[in-house]
């Protein structure tokens, strides 16, 4: 039985996958332009020059998350055990967060919050 | 609650809260120039950290389940490397611009000091790991810390590629492990594996991602490329450092492995060698740059120290340790003459441009003809005692044919060492050489003591080598 439901399986794919495409062409008609020679017709042009300038500014945002996301990942493991660990864990976690908050502060100070 | 330690055991990470400190608040230390506080900030912090060494020597500080064991060899290397980062400081006041901010450049150096001295003083692969990335993603930025320079931008690249090459090389090795074994634990390797199949890969990729810290075959591309590109400082410091904490990460895999695992990591440590020797010194025969040559050379001296780690059983743990002391002193003194010569220089220091410094910096051209002695492997001085006792230590243990390559790469390596010294007493007239720094500078102080140093342990290699067993009395004592 389970061979069977497998051989389903595969033939449900391969019709989906066939089908979209064959619904999309017997529909969709073929209007050539420019847009449908890229491989993603939205978004960031795939090609670039190497010496292209990207804004970096989404990049530190987006690292400075992770100064966030590393701690809640951290505070989720201590407040399970939190009553075990006492007085201990609560001290402990306060001089990780302050680590964390060190680093944080650095990056504010050093102006990469600022967004030009 | 069996995951959570009973044995916090701060004390026995002390040094590296000390740094750890002092490089957070050196992120916020403002101001550039001689007027900075941030060179006398991280010198303090370092000092400080030495002195927490004779604290903690010969107690063997346990914590965190047996993942930190502080003992006295982590605490050699540690003051090795705590040496050699008062040298890259002494070497970076003169070589980082002066109007940049200079903290987030020695916090990032202190960074890489707590992830050695987490490597050296591990139990635990994992916690190895944890101390080799920490290591890793500060020397990343230190190579490329001077943005403006193209060829310090390139060897960042390089060396971050390769080096996360490596690190994912030496996790694969990890991995295997905890597949063979069930268990991180470095003690797992002595333990009887469940999958003994697995061992002699996973000891084999363990020690090739350790490889690339100490540039050795097949990782060593990035040595000459990052120690040209990187500020003469960072250089001086890569040079030395990440080698001394990486050859105790692997001594202790060596003292630790048993059966499958220990053929395999005796070969690996076999090839390595032999590889890194002839790469080594051949291709140093063909550099006419003074950086790049000693890039060359430090692969080769990596591979000589290579030999004493599959001969533990002959002493090899002293003669590694010994080697490792005497490479610190002659490859920082070889660097730091260099941070010397090519102060607010640009471009590269060429070899010939050494010509007649004999007769213009008598005491300069001493210390530099010293060094390249002692790398050579010339007595009175250390480099020759570091050569024998490794040697010794590989033809009592068999391992006559390595040493016999060792012995002709020696001879190689005179050529392109004792040029140095003939072009400075030799020849006249070299162009490159102006306004050398008259009178005593912190730079010139250091050198001189690691002249001393060099001269010292070639007269009394017995002490030096007692003091470097004594560290390791648990390899030392023959497996």
């Amino acid at each position: 039985m389970a061979g069977l439901s497998l051989v389903f399986y595969i033939g449900l794919v391969v019709a989906t996958a066939v089908g979209i495409v064959a619904v999309s062409r017997f529909l969709g008609g073929k209007p050539l332009t420019a847009a449908k020679d890229t491989p993603y017709e939205c978004g960031m042009p795939p090609v670039e020059m190497d010496n292209a300038v990207f804004p970096v500014r989404f990049y530190k945002t987006a690292l400075l998350f992770v100064v966030f996301d590393v701690e809640i990942v951290f505070l989720f493991l201590w407040a399970l055990v939190v009553r075990d660990l006492g007085w201990f864990g609560l001290v402990e976690i306060g001089v990780f967060i302050a680590i964390l908050m060190a680093a944080f502060l650095f990056a504010w100070w050093k102006g990469d919050l600022r967004w030009e | 609650m069996a995951p959570i330690f009973q044995d916090v055991n701060l004390y026995c990470l002390l040094p590296e809260l000390v740094l750890l400190t002092g490089a957070v608040v050196l992120l916020f230390v403002r101001g550039a120039g001689r007027g900075s506080a941030a060179l006398p900030v991280a010198a303090t912090t370092v000092i400080v950290a030495l002195a927490a060494v004779p604290l903690l020597w010969g107690e063997r500080a346990v914590g965190f389940g047996g993942m930190i064991v502080k003992d006295n060899g982590a605490l050699l290397a540690q003051a090795l490397l705590l040496i050699t980062a008062l040298v890259s400081f002494a070497a970076a006041a003169d070589a980082l611009p002066e109007r940049k901010n200079n903290g987030e450049y020695y916090s990032l150096l202190l960074f890489s000091l707590v992830g050695m001295g987490i490597m050296t003083a591990a139990g635990d692969l994992l916690v190895i790991f944890l101390g080799m990335e920490i290591l890793a993603l500060s020397l990343y930025v230190l190579v490329g810390f001077l943005k403006v320079v193209r060829a310090g931008m390139e060897g960042a690249v390089k060396y971050f590629l390769l080096g996360s090459v490596a690190s994912a090389v030496f996790l694969l090795g990890l991995a295997l492990t905890y597949g063979a074994t069930g268990s991180t634990q470095l003690v797992a390797f002595t333990a009887p594996a469940t999958m003994p199949a697995l061992l002699p890969a996973a000891a084999v990729l363990l020690v090739v991602g350790l490889g690339f810290k100490i540039a050795a075959p097949p990782f060593h591309m990035w040595a000459p490329d990052v120690y040209e590109g990187a500020p003469i400082s960072v250089a001086t410091y890569i040079s030395v450092a990440p080698k001394i904490a990486a050859f105790v990460v692997l001594l202790r895999l060596a003292g630790e492995s048993a059966g499958p695992g220990r053929e395999a990591l005796t070969g690996a440590f076999v090839f390595m060698s032999v590889a890194g020797m002839a790469v080594g010194n051949l291709a140093a025969l063909r550099q006419t740059s003074l950086v790049r040559m000693l890039a060359y050379s430090g692969i080769a001296q990596a591979a000589y120290i290579l030999i004493g780690l599959p001969a533990l059983s002959a002493g090899g743990a002293a003669a590694v340790s010994f080697y490792l002391l005497v490479y610190m002193f002659m490859n920082l003194g070889a660097f730091a003459s260099l941070a010397h010569l090519s102060r607010r220089r640009t471009g590269t220091l060429r070899i010939d441009d050494l010509a007649g410094l004999a007769s213009r910096a008598p005491g300069h051209a001493f210390a530099l003809a010293v060094f390249m002695i002692a790398l050579t492997g010339i007595p009175p001085t250390g480099g020759f005692f570091a050569k024998f006792y490794v040697f010794k230590a590989g033809i009592q243990a068999g391992y006559l044919g390595v040493v016999l390559v060792a012995v002709v790469a020696t001879v190689v390596s005179c050529f392109y060492y004792l040029r140095v010294v003939m072009v400075m007493y030799g020849e006249e007239g070299g162009a490159g050489l102006r306004g050398l720094p008259a009178g005593v500078t912190m730079l010139g102080a250091a050198i001189g003591v690691m002249v001393v140093m060099t001269i010292l342990t070639g007269i009394l290699p017995e002490r030096f080598l007692q003091a470097a067993s004594a560290a390791f009395p648990l390899l030392a004592a023959g497996m």
